[in-house]
């Protein structure tokens, strides 16, 4: 049987990676006896997969992962017993049967929050440019992308101290925008010393309904 | 984020105390003077942070060593070092606690204190609170830090810390000064106070005096658990999200060791011997394992083949592991004793690679130092490791070992490559590179309360000569060779046999930029060479100089049981190249029974 589980993470679990993401979900379903399908092999691990690794230093409010177990489980108290392990930073929402395939996941959309004086209109004008060249590591190497013809930003709203607003961002298997790449080009060009914020909020498909 | 790995400094995690200051009457903070990824590691934490917990009046927390990266960020904004659970600094907590669990961590102390803006000797911290303590295996030689530390635990802390949680609870609510603070603490059996007792020297640089002030003891006595069946079994403790050196469910089988290897301090300062039953350590382990979600369960013991009941246990152990796919871990196996059974536990679920301590590779060399395995012994141990189908083996060693000559040092690859013949010798295991047979070898370090302590270590030239003899006398490319650097083992003897005037050649050194001493990337030996010469302080005289058996040792004031007539005796038969039997087979009357049992069969 097939389970989509649903969480948050927040405050300063934003510092820990994925990878302790993974161990620490293993921990929590171990802790709470659920009758988890193994793989095969000299390691047997319960099986687990995450529709889309958050990276070191980003919050979410809409984390999933798949499970895999041997019977039905009874969603509302899987629920609840990975809540008694895991901390309210790392808290699980809702379980479900997967509807979508995470492979068909194209966006998300992020809400930035940058704290320093003067900084909305600051980013106002870096964003008013033509273009927001920024550097993109990938396997073979670097490349240079426009910001501007990937990334959707929403109304900037804010005061003299904050800038605040909700970016789309491709998101996914064939193509990925980390938000960081924004805000690490904005700071490094206007405001180093800026607090940033990110969180994801949202994340859709093709079709742009939300994933589920 | 500047810093690798912040999940180091968040806290948050499972397990982790939560609680309100307002609402207790006492703050500990608990500090492993290492990073958090070997604090964490640590089984003494869970034990400690448990017990402290455990009373609804203090609320104990954690701190450790920051990485270099980190520690720049809080010196840069200026953010004194804080606790991980309330995030409060450190200067705020009554009690801070060190655990001293080897001598390269003593810098990490100086720059906890100083990352908490206290000053780090004792004498200039005014004030009762908060109080700097010590506990762990180094209390019984801390003389080198002694001028930092307020008082220090000497034995096992389950039984001293709720005595002296009273002790200062009492001194914070009457307000009482640091004077008096020290005065009812020290009444405790097994509190260690080093500003109560002078130390006079000779001018050659040896103790003439060790005089105790304010009618203390004449000797610290060390304190331990009796019952090990009744003693406080404490919840999984915090469970690390980033990866750290160990996390697992972790129990003990029994604390001391019934062996008495000569170099080996542990086996001494535990003593006596105390067993756990089989049915304890089962539940404390599985209940462990289900709380924490642990992916690993380990026995911890100094001599886990030792242990009476191993292989009921793991009988009933493994029917767990198999269950939840969890791998279970038995470090600390003898060569003498491993059978068959218990390899088929280990490999049950997880195929973890097996290490085995030979210590030294000529029968002579190990009859010196008692680690008693025989040739036949190691020949038969490897056989049934091949024939359970491993095709690894660790094997450690030391040199530098007393009474040594090149033929034994010779004698350790010929060991390994024993091993080597002995998995062809077996047609039906597979030929190729498969074989690994990987040697570890460290520099033996004379350590306090062994019966080596009087021995001086080999000069670092005759080190390397040694380690490059055993280079060129491995003949396989199926053994691989791995040694310790020289230099922090020269450090380490220093500490170890160290006494008080090393104060200032630590804090020389910890100015000068050390710490992380136990970190290859960060230790900085050509720094404390400086602080020795500033200081005008002789490494040599306390690594390499043979004490003599008359003098005064710089941890005669503490006792742990074991008497120096025995360590004496112990000496001379390790020369004379004699073994003692182990204490199940006969009691020697090392001094140990003084706690009213002893590890003699049937006798608890």
């Amino acid at each position: 049987m097939k389970y989509r589980l649903w969480f948050v993470k927040k405050g300063v679990l934003r510092f820990i990676s994925h990878l302790d993401v993974n161990r620490t979900m293993m921990r929590a379903l171990r802790s709470a006896e659920l009758p988890m399908t193994y793989s095969q092999g000299f390691n047997p691990r319960p099986l687990l997969t995450f529709a889309l690794p958050l990276s070191l230093g980003i919050e979410s409010d809409c984390e999933s992962m798949d499970i895999q177990t041997e019977s039905e489980i009874d969603c509302e108290k899987v629920v609840e017993k990975l809540n008694r392990f895991l901390p309210p930073e790392l808290h699980m929402i809702s379980c479900a049967p997967p509807v979508n395939d995470p492979k068909i996941i194209t966006e998300a959309t992020y809400r930035i929050v940058f704290t320093y004086p003067g900084v909305k209109v600051k980013f106002k004008q870096f964003w008013n440019a033509d273009k927001v060249i920024v550097i993109k590591k990938t396997k073979s190497g670097t490349k240079e992308i426009d910001l501007k013809l990937l990334v959707k930003i929403g109304k900037i709203t804010g005061d003299s101290e904050k800038c605040e607003f909700e970016a789309i961002l491709p998101t996914g298997v064939a193509e990925n925008i980390n938000p960081t790449l924004l805000t690490d080009a904005f700071c490094e060009q206007c405001a180093t010393e800026a607090d940033v914020s990110i969180t994801r909020i949202e994340v859709r498909m093709k079709n742009g309904e939300k994933f589920v | 984020m500047n810093v690798s790995k912040p999940g180091r400094y968040i806290g948050h995690e499972t397990g982790c105390e939560m609680k309100d200051k307002a609402d207790v009457k006492l703050r500990f903070c608990f500090c492993f003077p290492d990073i958090y990824d070997i604090g964490m590691s640590y089984l003494g934490q869970k034990i400690l942070y448990g017990l402290l917990n455990n009373d609804s009046e203090i609320w104990c927390e954690r701190a450790y060593a920051p990485w270099p990266d980190m520690e720049k960020v809080l010196r840069d904004h200026d953010i004194p070092l804080y606790g991980l659970e309330s995030g409060d600094p450190l200067s705020e907590f009554d009690v801070i606690g060190f655990t001293l669990q080897y001598e390269l961590s003593y810098t990490n102390i100086l720059n906890i204190l100083d990352l908490a803006k206290l000053p780090l000797r004792a004498k200039d911290r005014k004030t009762a609170f908060p109080l700097v303590i010590t506990g762990g295996p180094c209390v019984c030689n801390m003389e080198p830090i002694a001028d930092f530390v307020d008082l220090a635990v000497l034995g096992e802390g389950e039984e001293v810390l709720p005595e002296l949680m009273a002790v200062c609870k009492k001194a914070k609510a009457d307000s009482w000064d640091k004077d008096k603070l020290l005065k009812e603490a020290v009444k405790i059996t097994g509190i260690y106070v080093p500003s109560f007792y002078d130390v006079v020297y000779n001018d050659d640089g040896t103790i003439q005096s060790v005089t105790p002030k304010n009618d203390v003891p004449a000797k610290v006595k060390k304190r331990i658990v009796k019952d090990l069946d009744k003693m406080y079994a404490p919840p999984p403790g915090p469970v690390p999200y980033i990866e750290v050196v160990q996390s697992r469910a972790a129990t003990e089988l029994f604390r001391g060791c019934i062996r008495g290897c000569r170099f080996c301090q542990a086996g001494y300062i535990y003593r006596p011997v105390r067993e756990r039953k089989a049915d304890t350590v089962r539940d404390i382990l599985i209940d462990e394992c289900t709380v924490s979600g642990y992916e690993e369960m380990a026995l911890s013991s100094l001599s886990t083949s030792d242990y009476t009941e191993i292989v009921p246990l793991l009988d009933e152990l493994t029917a767990k592991t198999d269950q939840q796919k969890v791998n279970l871990s038995l470090p600390s196996l003898r060569v003498d004793n491993f059978s068959s059974e218990v390899l088929d536990k280990v490999s049950a679920v997880r195929k973890s690679g097996l290490t085995f301590a030979p210590e030294a590779g000529s029968q002579r060399l190990r009859d010196v130092i008692n680690k008693q395995v025989t040739e036949e012994e190691f020949e038969r141990t490897c056989k049934v490791v091949f024939n359970g189908g491993y095709t690894s083996l660790k094997l450690y060693f030391m040199i530098g070992l007393p009474t040594e000559s090149d033929e034994d040092i010779i004698a350790i690859a010929q060991m390994a490559q024993k091993a080597v013949d002995l998995y062809y010798q077996n047609a039906e295991n597979p030929k190729g590179h498969l074989l690994n047979i990987s040697i570890g070898v460290s520099t033996f370090i004379p350590k306090p309360f062994t019966p080596f302590q009087w021995v001086g270590q080999d000069s670092e030239e005759e080190i390397v000569r040694k380690q490059k003899l055993l280079a060129s006398s491995i003949k396989t490319r199926k053994i691989t060779y791995n040694y310790h650097d020289m230099e922090t083992s020269r450090l380490e003897a220093v500490f170890a046999r160290g006494n008080r005037t090393l104060s200032t050649v630590i804090e020389t050194a910890f100015r000068n930029g050390c710490r992380l001493d136990g970190w290859n990337e960060w230790f900085k030996y050509d720094v404390w060479l400086d602080a020795f010469k500033t200081c005008g302080v002789d490494m040599d005289f306390f690594a390499a100089r043979t004490i003599g058996e008359d003098e005064i040792l710089p941890w005669e004031h503490l006792d742990v049981g074991v008497t120096k007539a025995h360590y004496l005796r112990e000496y001379h038969r390790a020369l004379e190249g004699v073994t003692t039997p182990n204490c199940r087979t006969k009691c020697v009357g090392c001094g140990a029974a003084v706690y009213g049992f002893c590890g003699k069969e049937g006798s608890k």
